[in-house]
């Protein structure tokens, strides 16, 4: 009876997810669907094994809705694993989830690292065992560990074009703070690069501070809140992602002064929108992460029924503001 | 006045560490450091939440065991307590995330003084059902935007220019130090982590005092979960943060002796004060945080050493 029940639950979280993926993004799914239906036969019953960077963040969570709805429209095994350590994840636990997808004989493990150095050793490990590799949001570093596509958005662009949007909203001229993620993970430092590469553009903008929060927004209130004291008349902050984005709106309100600074995420999380559509962050950008799980399962999916996939594909991201925000809110 | 500093050589000697490094600081970033905002910045806004933590981890540190658990059920208490919060259903929030903090510390003291667990294990196991209780509560929605009549209770001033949660800590630090110093529940204490045999031996229900110290803390990390939330304007799984190791290393630079029996929730303060400064002044000269990390930890070993020495020189003035 209890099974049963349990069973029902399951059933009814996978329905539920499928509706709300469907809802999100119909136009790309749609799109994907019809190379879908020719791959089906080929991989259903297959067990991909989808290893998520943690178990919190609502970014990584969206990626594993992603990944779900894609196996559900695939008929393939969907297994989603992650660090249970909390925020940013941990690179052993990783390490150990694959040594688990190889005990296991998955057929396919999408994964997002959590460390792209220190994940190296556990994909050389599944190079090893012939498990093919799917590399969606952080890239691997390095040439040695193989993988056959890698399903991100770009980085570097997408640090690029959200620092650009503060610059051009601070009429190029200006003190910014930029808040880095978790040190050493690649995302983060692609971000920094492109946001820095975009300020230099900009002779009259001077970055004042450049310290990591870890992605965490507790983290980041309290960095700010420091700063604030070294250099009250800054004018923006660029945030490496959306909770930190949220925290520097915190410490800014706590400093009286919302609305003076512009603040900027990265990946669209609904409480940033809610802050967006309040004023207290200037943007943030859509950066799917359903759509990255999604599109992690479909190249897994298309590796395993033609042999080869999609050695990269770029999910795109939108600039999201005060103006086009309402299109985002459920 | 000599006989003063003896008694307190251990209390004073932490006020100069912490007046070292706020010198320190002063000098070499007078303008962003050494002015009344950013210091109360740090002392009412960011410290009360290291303080209120390490008190909890002093008491239990001082009956010979410590308490792994606190940051996970500030975590958890936050995310069940945090829908009535939001929904300006203050006093149902309050009692909601009091009772998860009361259960979880009553928890650990029952498994420790009536099943025979030891004090890390049992809270360390609680600390991972907290924060997997939290996870499956959460499950990736956190709650944003509290209403304004609930941010209040840690943001609002009731005296003016000092924030609230500056006032609950000083009220919760005049209660716990007179509940620890002045009463015999806090002489029990103290002796129960001294030597627990004798303490039984000598009629006192020794058992009983520690599963209160546990429960006590269950409620201070309850009462900082809900407070958190209000700072941060959101119920998020991962405040737990730095809070455990730092309320740990608070109480270690505090002075809190693991032999237990020895330690103080006024040295607590200091310890806590004196990470988060460090914390803020490295964020104004711009040092990387991963910096702060092992700082935090020399200034540990350094306070042991400090005490060590310190309590030579105390030996040989007074033999």
């Amino acid at each position: 009876m209890k099974k049963r029940i349990v069973a029902l639950g399951m059933v009814c979280i996978a329905v539920l997810s499928i509706l709300a993926g469907c809802s999100n993004g119909s136009d790309k799914n749609t799109s994907s669907g019809d190379a879908g239906t020719a791959e089906t036969k080929a991989v259903a019953g297959k067990e991909i094994v989808c290893i998520m960077k943690d178990n919190v963040t609502p970014f990584h969570l969206s990626v594993a809705e992603g990944c779900e709805n894609a196996g559900a429209e695939y008929g393939v095994k969907i297994t989603v694993q992650a660090p249970v350590s909390g925020a940013g994840g941990s690179n052993e636990e990783q390490a150990q989830l694959v040594e688990q997808a190889i005990a296991s004989q998955a057929d396919c493990v999408v994964i997002v690292p959590v460390d792209s150095e220190g994940i190296v050793p556990a994909i050389k490990k599944l190079n090893e065992a012939g498990i093919p590799v799917v590399n969606v949001n952080t890239k691997i570093a390095g040439t040695e560990a193989k993988y056959e596509s890698f399903v991100a958005i770009e980085n570097y662009q997408v640090g690029y074009q959200m620092a650009k949007a503060l610059c051009e909203a601070m009429e190029g001229k200006g003190k910014m703070f930029v808040i880095e993620g978790t040190t050493g993970a690649q995302t983060s430092i692609d971000r920094t690069k492109g946001a820095l590469d975009a300020i230099g553009e900009y002779p009259d903008i001077v970055v004042a501070a450049q310290q990591s929060a870890t992605y965490n927004r507790a983290e980041a209130m309290n960095v700010v809140q420091n700063l604030l004291q070294q250099t009250p008349d800054v004018d923006a902050i660029f945030c490496c992602n959306d909770e930190m984005a949220l925290g520097s709106a915190e410490a800014v309100n706590a400093a009286n002064k919302t609305g003076e600074i512009l603040i900027s995420g990265v990946d669209g999380n609904a409480d940033t929108l809610v802050a967006i559509s309040e004023g207290s962050i200037y943007a943030t950008c859509n950066s799917n992460p359903v759509g990255q799980g999604y599109y992690g399962v479909y190249e897994a999916a298309k590796y395993l029924s033609e042999g080869a996939a999609d050695p990269t594909y770029a999910i795109e991201t939108i600039l999201i503001t005060a103006e086009n925000v309402s299109e985002f809110m459920d | 006045m000599i006989d003063y500093f003896k008694k307190n050589v251990d209390f004073l000697s932490r006020i100069t560490i912490l007046l070292i490094i706020v010198a320190g600081m002063s000098v070499i970033n007078p303008p962003a450091f050494l002015n009344w905002n950013n210091l109360s910045t740090v002392m009412f806004q960011q410290a009360p939440f290291t303080i209120l933590m390490s008190f909890g981890m002093t008491m239990a540190i001082i009956t010979k065991g410590i308490d792994k658990s606190m940051a996970s059920i500030v975590v958890l208490a936050s995310m069940l307590s945090g829908s009535y919060f939001k929904n300006g259903n203050l006093a149902m929030g309050f009692l909601i995330a009091l009772a998860v903090g009361a259960a979880a510390g009553l928890l650990n003291g029952t498994l420790i003084t009536r099943v025979g667990v030891a004090p890390f294990i049992a809270t360390y196991g609680t600390d991972f059902i907290a924060l997997g209780l939290a996870y499956v509560v959460c499950a990736g929605r956190y709650i944003y935007d509290f209403p304004a009549n609930f941010r209040v209770i840690t943001n609002g001033c009731f005296i003016p220019s000092v924030p609230n949660i500056a006032l609950v800590t000083m009220i919760i630090f005049i209660l716990l130090w007179f509940l620890t110093r002045k009463t015999i529940f806090g002489r029990s204490m103290y002796l129960a982590g001294f030597n627990v045999d004798a303490t039984i031996l000598s009629g006192i229900d020794a058992k009983k005092v520690v599963t209160v110290v546990y429960t006590i803390n269950g409620l201070l990390a309850a009462l900082v979960g809900v407070l958190y939330m209000a700072r941060l304007n959101a119920a998020d799984p991962n405040i737990s943060g730095n809070l455990c190791l730092d309320s740990i290393a608070a109480s270690l630079i505090g002075g809190t002796s693991f032999g237990g029996g020895k330690g103080s929730v006024s040295n607590a303060v200091i310890g806590a004060l004196i990470i988060v400064f460090i914390r803020n002044g490295m964020n104004i000269m711009n040092i990387s945080t991963n910096w702060q990390q092992a700082v935090v930890g020399f200034v540990i070993i350094f306070s042991v050493f400090y005490e060590m020495a310190i309590g030579r020189l105390t030996k040989k003035r007074m033999g």
